[in-house]
């Protein structure tokens, strides 16, 4: 699932930095998205 | 979204190593097979008699190789390296649907640099304990 990160998060041996879209499985983006870290992307955008 | 009911498209199925989707896969499989300990003995007869033994499971993947791929041949030269476990799913993201995963150690790496073709790698992962094929929910 694609997600855009709103706050800047660790997330293997990345750093993702605010505004980067991560195609990210969907468990993960799920929490991601309930904590504020991240927005669902819609993909190709 | 429910169940699909046609027959796949691997395109569908993607690699996530650790959460993060593995880039640039061109195809992938997982393996189980279980060891058969054969208990055949002279009081048998003519056909053998087995019991099932330990189960043993591994995952390949085959994928092109970009430098700037977010997980990749980098990440996963580390994991080889450092002798790195990595949890391994193979999904569609649709529930309904069932998806693969795994615990697993990387137990090979290699990749090729032909002439006039692509760079490419190709991934063996061991899994270590149990793998699951669950419901996406």
């Amino acid at each position: 699932m694609h997600i855009k990160f709103k706050k800047a998060f660790k997330i293997r041996k990345t750093t993702v930095k605010v505004g980067e879209v991560l195609d990210v499985h969907w468990k993960i983006a799920i929490e991601l998205i309930k904590d504020g870290t991240a927005e669902f992307q819609p993909a190709n955008v | 979204m429910a169940v699909t009911t046609t027959k796949l498209d691997g395109q569908v199925l993607k690699v996530y190593i650790d959460t993060v989707l593995l880039g640039y896969v061109t195809e992938q499989s997982f393996d189980i097979s279980a060891n058969m300990i054969e208990t055949s003995n002279k009081d048998s007869g003519k056909f053998a008699e087995f019991i099932a033994g330990r189960t043993t499971s591994t995952l390949s993947v085959s994928a092109l190789h970009q430098f700037d791929a977010t997980e990749g041949y980098k990440e996963m030269f580390a994991d080889i390296t450092a002798g790195t476990s990595v949890d391994v799913v193979i999904s569609n993201e649709n529930a309904g649907d069932y998806e693969w995963s795994a615990t697993c150690l990387i137990s090979s790496l290699s990749i090729s640099f032909p002439d006039d073709d692509v760079v490419s790698y190709d991934l063996e992962f061991q899994v270590t304990g149990e793998p699951t094929y669950t419901v996406i929910v």
